[in-house]
């Protein structure tokens, strides 16, 4: 058996050994081009000298050593780019993408040769710098799929006339083409979240844990004001028209509350302290009361389930999106548009979920299942126990439209948040 | 690097054999007869003509699917681990030679390993020699027990509880049975597809109100003929079953409406049809017709995705097992269902679908909208005509008692 993979290794080798053919037309070209191709040539160049040390020993701790800095992604985005098929470093871009010097030369001469590969697993084969070579099928099929393109090889370097339209934009075709910026996606929802989860944490964190009931419609201003907010500043939803934000925020408000309550850790007694409080206010009927009763049940319910999950902000703010992108809502002008922004938030849930939790297989579904639960939550029983001492008769939705057409500058009708 | 990995391999190779005769040596009695025919074709899988042959097997298991597992359980059963053949049970589960021996060499040197990846390597038959972490991880996760290498053979008073029976701990531990899960969602079908169809499918696609009531009371009751008849939701107390039917037949019946290809024109037609009979104030009939386009538009959505019979039974079972109903018994036993089903979709996703990464999630992210389904619309637009004032509440009481004896108020159902 190992005579068999050795054997197979070989002409691996052979390819590797080929590689310095590789660079030279590389260089050759860049010295006609521009400065920037220069750049790029003169990042190339380093790298391609450490190509043979990499079958060594050695350098299998500098690879960990690389792995190790892989979660801090800002940091690691500043140094070097990574290839969007293995994540090493990247050596500019190649065929339509960034990517190193081991997968330009793959995808090439797959290319050239017109070469057709057979996975021996199920072709979803794991593609990372150290898995690479295992399949070969599965490297081309991932090379494809990122968006490498087969006709940049056939005639050769591809004109730069054709610029990068932008880091968030969504390229037509499969969402997974943004694969390589899903981690920055998520990182833009992080920072849109008006209030960091800590400062939450002081209101309801006190140390004697009583809360008067103006502190609670506060925190629940304050945690409907800050669903819009962040709304207003995550990546595609302001390119939206405003017709289709204010459906869209229409529809999810309660679920996008439910969630703030749970990242905040809202106290549960609050609710039925609240509903005793109304009740005494506005007496209703016997029936009504149970219905109200039950739906306050529920909430508590599914913010329980949410804390026990341990959820964390970035997959609060995946969720978050995944919710208010659904194509549901009334009279959307593109629904499409719209599903595709909720599929992308969906993969970069599930992305992230499987490295950071990869000892939960089952976690991504479970978050997924937190959300039917969430439309069982009635929106008007939200409204009633929190917002109608703060606002009296004035629909909520007429608050959303307004605070999304106001921003920071949005005036609660009888209080003022403090929103610096 | 080829080099550093042929001498990672040289020990691998080393040790299968040593490892082997003692194996053979450890149980005298016992182990003789069933490890005998099995130990002989070790060395012949070491040999090249071993590759055509794994190749081979795993090509049969991909296009065969469910069906192919049925076949395989006949013939043999799996190692729960890789896939490979089982030898039998080893340590608490039915594992191969290798990952046998695999695992017994890393409980008996206490060894740890080190994963090059991200910890979530694929381990089966083909793959499990690359990654001794990701390998042991999964012996620990589908069940293997370390007790059970220190002390030698396992006292056969054992028994297993059953093969649908959930373990304590992580639903995983079911992971092997999880086709089989699946297989008996869809055997539970009181109607295969094609019939729904018959009704649908008519060559003049005209159906009368009466087919049309008639299609929706088979729909209902083959939803909770369904649940009767699944492994785990007859074992719940009655009260249970109740309260979680009660709460999802609305969802039950769209899944089952965009699983028979129903019309969607029926809806309007039965709104046209209801409106004139009894007539409504102007706002009640725009909210009525715009639960009906809620409707139509979930369907159409379900129907886009292209859902496969074994996609719909896991997605029914989801929406059944939902701990949202009230006053269960057992809310941690009903989650730990629903999680076993979810488990199984995407297995099934994943090994059936692998060129449509986004699949699991798309498919969980049709059920919030099922919920914004209204259930009281369903029942005025498809049930009031065919029984009156009867709640869809006791409807469903009494199809859970009576089983396939239950007679409908006023129309009985061949």
């Amino acid at each position: 058996m190992a005579m068999v993979v050795s054997s197979w290794r070989d002409p691996q080798d052979d390819v590797a050994g080929g590689n310095p053919g590789g660079p030279n037309p590389a260089a050759q070209a860049a010295r006609g081009g521009g400065g920037g191709e220069q750049q790029q040539a003169g990042s190339g160049a380093p790298h391609t000298p450490q190509t043979p040390g990499q079958p060594g020993a050695p350098a299998t701790p500098g690879t960990a050593g690389d792995k190790g800095q892989g979660p801090p992604g800002s940091g690691q985005s500043q140094q070097h780019i990574e290839c969007v098929v293995c994540g090493d470093k990247s050596s500019g871009k190649h065929y339509g993408q960034f990517t190193c010097e081991g997968c330009k030369s793959f995808f090439k001469r797959s290319v050239r040769r017109n070469l057709t590969y057979t996975c021996r697993a199920n072709r979803n084969c794991p593609i990372d710098q150290h898995h690479r070579n295992q399949c070969q099928y599965c490297r081309l099929k991932k090379c494809l799929k990122v968006g490498m393109r087969r006709e940049a090889v056939q005639r050769g370097r591809m004109p730069p006339t054709q610029p990068n339209p932008g880091q968030y934009a969504l390229t037509n075709g499969d969402p997974l083409n943004g694969h390589c910026y899903l981690s920055g996606y998520i990182s833009l929802l992080l920072r849109a979240e008006p209030y960091p989860t800590s400062r939450y944490g002081s209101q309801c964190m006190q140390p004697n844990n009583i809360m008067g009931i103006e502190n609670i419609c506060e925190l629940a201003a304050r945690l409907l004001f800050s669903a819009v907010e962040w709304a207003r500043n995550i990546p595609f939803f302001p390119d939206l028209q405003i017709t289709d934000q204010v459906s869209l925020l229409r529809l999810t408000w309660s679920e996008l509350f439910v969630l703030n309550a749970a990242q905040c850790s809202m106290p549960l007694h609050v609710a039925p302290l609240l509903a005793a409080a109304g009740l005494h206010a506005s007496p209703m009927s016997a029936d009504r009361v149970v219905a109200f009763m039950d739906h306050i049940r529920i909430f508590q319910e599914q913010v329980e389930k949410l804390k026990a999950l341990h959820v964390d902000s970035a997959e609060y703010s995946c969720l978050k999106a995944i919710v208010l992108f659904t194509s549901d809502a009334c009279g959307l002008s593109d629904a499409a548009h719209i599903e595709s922004l909720q599929e992308k938030s969906q993969c970069a849930l599930e992305e992230y979920v499987r490295s950071q939790y990869p000892n939960q297989p089952s976690r991504f579904g479970k978050l997924l299942l937190r959300l039917p639960s969430l439309r069982t939550v009635s929106s008007s029983v939200i409204e009633q126990l929190f917002f109608v001492r703060l606002v009296g008769k004035t629909p909520i939705e007429t608050l959303i439209r307004d605070m999304l057409l106001s921003g920071s500058s949005f005036n609660w009708p009888y209080m003022s948040i403090q929103c610096s």
